[in-house]
């Protein structure tokens, strides 16, 4: 038996205690959580133009290197093959660039009100209506999924599009009133008969940070905020969607695109070069017209090469997010305080841990705030497209992540917002919610001005 | 020297209870110091010093090219032809001095893009040439940006492995034509023009798309919550071009060149102009950080702002400013060339590049080594 000699103990004890005290806890509760660390460990603290463009911290060199040339092609132009650098576009596109539809990383725009659509960030999903053997909108004959409105020289673009707005006016309890416009899309100068009953899905590109982040929240987390909300009164139950996984060939939680289209960020990327840019990669060896009359087998297919498409896809992944700021201003706590009452945080939700992943340490088990629950919710027919996908319907939509919403402007020069950019505003975009979402419009809308003030402000702190 | 246990035990128990307090901070600092100037003055002075002038000097020379041009259009003679290679030139200057500051509008408005895409899509260019579509100012306009701005023009007035001549734009046994040739770059001048003048025109006051009332106004509008946020995006788009040019360890735009040895990923591969566009972008730095464009008086300036606080930073970020353009006259050869037979210069120049960032933003917060630091230590408002 060891005798210690009690002196010498209890000055070990004093310093241990003082040693032990200065370890952080493993897991800190979240009132002592840095609430601007929107994306856990991989914040960046830059606010200005460049916010949505920062690398993820602690990449070794050569990750560093795959990021950036990743980088180098997202803002690069595609030209027609053959070509010598960035060769593959075509012969249909929607724009010639990842950088033109995300602008520095950011959200886009919808095109001009009452003009034909040229390089737009933004395009219309179609469908016939039904479904595909795997359960996928199924094609509109001679148009394929999405609606390409530019062509290469001598080939034919499938048609124009163009979007009107009718302006409605809401009134508030308290009598103000906000415009809110309602768009119209329109096709035309089809180079087939567009058919009268296809559906058809206008898309606004999204922001492209904390894509990593997001891919590595898991599926038994997504799952499980669908069924806690079923019984949490605070909760808004959502659904998750399942959907085509091309490289496991099988159904997957999807996470990417506004109905939760695509499970992983590489066939986000993958389908986004075939389908907006017309590049034929790995994931889908076709181009974009595959079947139709503009369809030319040049023999070069996948045009882009795997290295290339898997740096895109690195890249893509390792974004950091953009911090939170003023978040100890008052109107921005206030703000925070409504929009926890008014259940926003049902589906905006505030924070998620991330799964373990040892092969990239910069995702793994990070506290995010990301203001989503990656599920699909029925968000009334104010918004509704109409067109399935998978287990969304023609009224469900992914909660949009609101983390960086706040840096929308000087990132990208304008504010559109929700899936078609319809809105100018976040209050806008908040007074077109309805279905799941409506107990907080109307908890919103019945707020004093200033009280709606500061939710607005605590949506641009995020 | 014996040190007594007690005295162990307590140096312990200190050095533990120290170690929980942050490092104190050790640069002198005193809070009742207001900066002269001010950060406002500073902005204002960006404005009116650095951006505005150099993009009026941009737009001049895209009038010299212009007119050139539209004598050119008339009778093409070897004369206008050069004077739009030197204007064309001059144009590039100003546009690659202003990639030191690459915020507003610019980027925002796809004027970037619009002006600036690069490959020129070769393919779809000569499709459009030897085809019979009219070729006029709407058709262009309407075009995809990787066939219209600086170098689709680069590509007709200076040639490809052929250098393009007069004659060249009178020829109607081969194709492309040269009508059609002429027709082109007439449609895609006044485009270029069109483009430039939306570009000036951002720091033009009360212009549609005016940025810099933006900057003044830092502090009371929703783009800038503080001026100190306008000087940081500033910071980091001076450091952002010279990750784009000396890309540290990367995909830069030398670095991509030097490692392939591949001439044509060279950006401005048509005129061999890439050593100057480097050179300009580099200088675009100085030029905001001593706000001065050319032989303008110098404004109220970053420089200012930091000698008056820290002269040690100052001296350090001038000298790896001078350092950087100044070696780049070490590389006496065209860049597609240097690549393969001065590659020691090539690698110093980007190693002085990536030195140069170091001191603008090493992209480690507040460890009080770079510019960025400084503005966020210092800069109050």
């Amino acid at each position: 038996m060891v005798i210690v000699n009690s002196k010498y103990f209890y000055v070990l004890a004093v310093v241990l205690f003082f040693s032990t005290s200065c370890r952080k806890a493993k897991d800190f509760p979240e009132s002592e959580q840095d609430p601007r660390l929107s994306g856990g460990s991989q914040t960046t603290f830059n606010n200005g133009s460049g916010a949505f463009d920062q690398s993820f911290f602690g990449l070794n060199a050569h990750d560093q290197l795959i990021h950036d040339i990743g980088d180098t092609k997202f803002s690069s132009a595609f030209v027609t093959a053959p070509a010598h650098v960035n060769p593959g576009i075509g012969p249909l596109f929607n724009n010639i660039s990842c950088g033109s539809c995300h602008p520095s990383q950011g959200s886009g725009s919808p095109p001009q009100a009452g003009q034909n659509a040229g390089l737009e960030s933004f395009f219309l999903l179609l469908s016939n209506g039904g479904v595909d053997a795997r359960g996928a909108p199924a094609d509109v004959p001679g148009f394929g999924n999405q609606l390409q409105n530019n062509s290469s020289y001598g080939k034919q673009k499938e048609g124009d599009y163009n979007v009107t707005y009718t302006n409605q006016t809401f009134t508030y309890p308290d009598g103000t009133t906000a415009i809110l416009r309602a768009p119209t899309y329109n096709i035309v100068n089809t180079y087939l008969p567009f058919p009268a009953n296809t559906k058809v899905s206008p898309r606004m590109a999204p922001s492209v940070f904390g894509l990593g982040l997001l891919e590595n929240i898991g599926d038994a987390t997504i799952i499980a905020m669908s069924t806690q909300a079923q019984t949490d009164t605070n909760m808004i139950a959502g659904l998750p969607n399942y959907v085509w996984d091309v490289v496991k060939n099988k159904l997957a939680v999807g996470r990417f695109g506004h109905k939760c289209e695509r499970p992983t960020i590489e066939q986000q990327v993958a389908e986004a070069l075939q389908q907006d840019i017309g590049i034929t990669n790995k994931l889908f060896p076709n181009e974009n017209s595959y079947g139709q009359p503009q369809y030319y087998d040049d023999g070069l297919s996948p045009e882009i090469n795997d290295s290339t498409l898997n740096a895109l896809v690195y890249y893509m992944r390792t974004i950091a997010v953009p911090a939170r700021r003023n978040v100890t201003d008052a109107t921005v706590l206030r703000g925070e305080q409504l929009f926890k009452q008014a259940k926003c945080a049902g589906c905006h939700r505030q924070t998620i841990v991330t799964d373990v992943n040892i092969t990239l340490p910069q995702v793994s088990n990070q506290t995010i705030h990301p203001y989503t629950d990656l599920l699909l919710h029925d968000l009334g027919p104010g918004l509704a497209d109409g067109r399935a996908v998978y287990n969304a319907s023609g009224q469900d939509w992914r909660t949009c992540p609101l983390w960086g919403i706040g840096l929308t402007q000087i990132v990208t020069g304008q504010t559109t917002f929700l899936h078609d950019g319809r809105a100018t505003t976040l209050e806008q975009a908040i007074l077109w919610h309805g279905g799941q979402a409506n107990y907080s419009k109307v908890f919103f809308t019945h707020l004093p001005k200033n009280d709606r003030d500061a939710v607005i402000a605590f949506l641009n702190s995020l | 020297m014996k040190v007594k246990q007690t005295t162990l035990f307590s140096m312990l128990i200190l050095l533990s209870i120290t170690a929980c307090h942050k490092a104190a901070n050790n640069t002198t600092t005193n809070t009742a110091n207001t900066i002269t100037p001010t950060s406002s003055q500073v902005i204002a002075d960006f404005c009116t010093h650095v951006a505005a002038p150099d993009y009026t000097d941009m737009y001049n020379n895209a009038i010299t090219f212009q007119n050139a041009e539209a004598t050119f259009y008339v009778n093409p003679n070897d004369n206008d032809l050069n004077t739009m290679r030197a204007s064309w030139k001059a144009m590039r200057a100003a546009y690659e001095s202003a990639e030191g500051f690459l915020i507003g509008p610019i980027s925002t408005q796809d004027l970037d893009p619009d002006i600036d895409t690069w490959p020129v899509e070769q393919n779809e260019l000569d499709s459009i040439l030897n085809g019979s579509t009219p070729l006029d100012v709407t058709y262009v306009s309407n075009l995809q940006s990787s066939l219209k701005g600086f170098h689709p023009v680069e590509y007709l007035i200076f040639g490809t492995t052929a250098a393009a001549t007069a004659a060249s734009f009178t020829v109607t046994t081969t194709l492309p034509t040269g009508p059609r040739k002429k027709e082109y770059l007439h449609a895609l001048t006044a485009n270029m023009v069109s483009i430039v003048s939306q570009i000036k025109d951002s720091y033009v006051v009360g212009s549609s798309n005016d940025y810099a009332t933006v900057l003044n106004t830092a502090g009371a509008n929703s783009i800038y919550p503080t001026p100190k946020a306008a000087l940081l995006d500033l910071v980091v788009a001076m450091s952002g071009i010279c990750e784009e040019v000396g890309g540290s360890a990367s995909d830069g735009k030398i670095n991509s060149v030097y490692t392939t040895q591949d001439v044509t990923l060279q950006e401005s591969f048509f005129s061999d102009n890439s050593w100057n566009d480097f050179t300009n972008n580099i200088a675009g730095i100085k030029n905001v950080y001593m706000a001065t464009y050319k032989s303008s008086a110098n404004g109220h300036s970053m420089h200012d702002l930091v000698s008056a606080k820290n002269i040690s930073l100052d001296n350090t970020i001038q000298s790896k400013l001078n350092a950087a353009i100044n070696a780049f006259s070490n590389a006496h050869l065209p860049f597609g060339q240097s690549v393969v037979s001065e590659r020691t210069q090539v690698q110093n120049i980007m190693n002085a590049i990536r030195d140069l960032q170091d001191v603008l933003d090493d992209g480690t917060p507040n460890n009080k080594h770079d510019l960025a630091d400084f503005m966020n230590l210092y800069v109050a408002d």
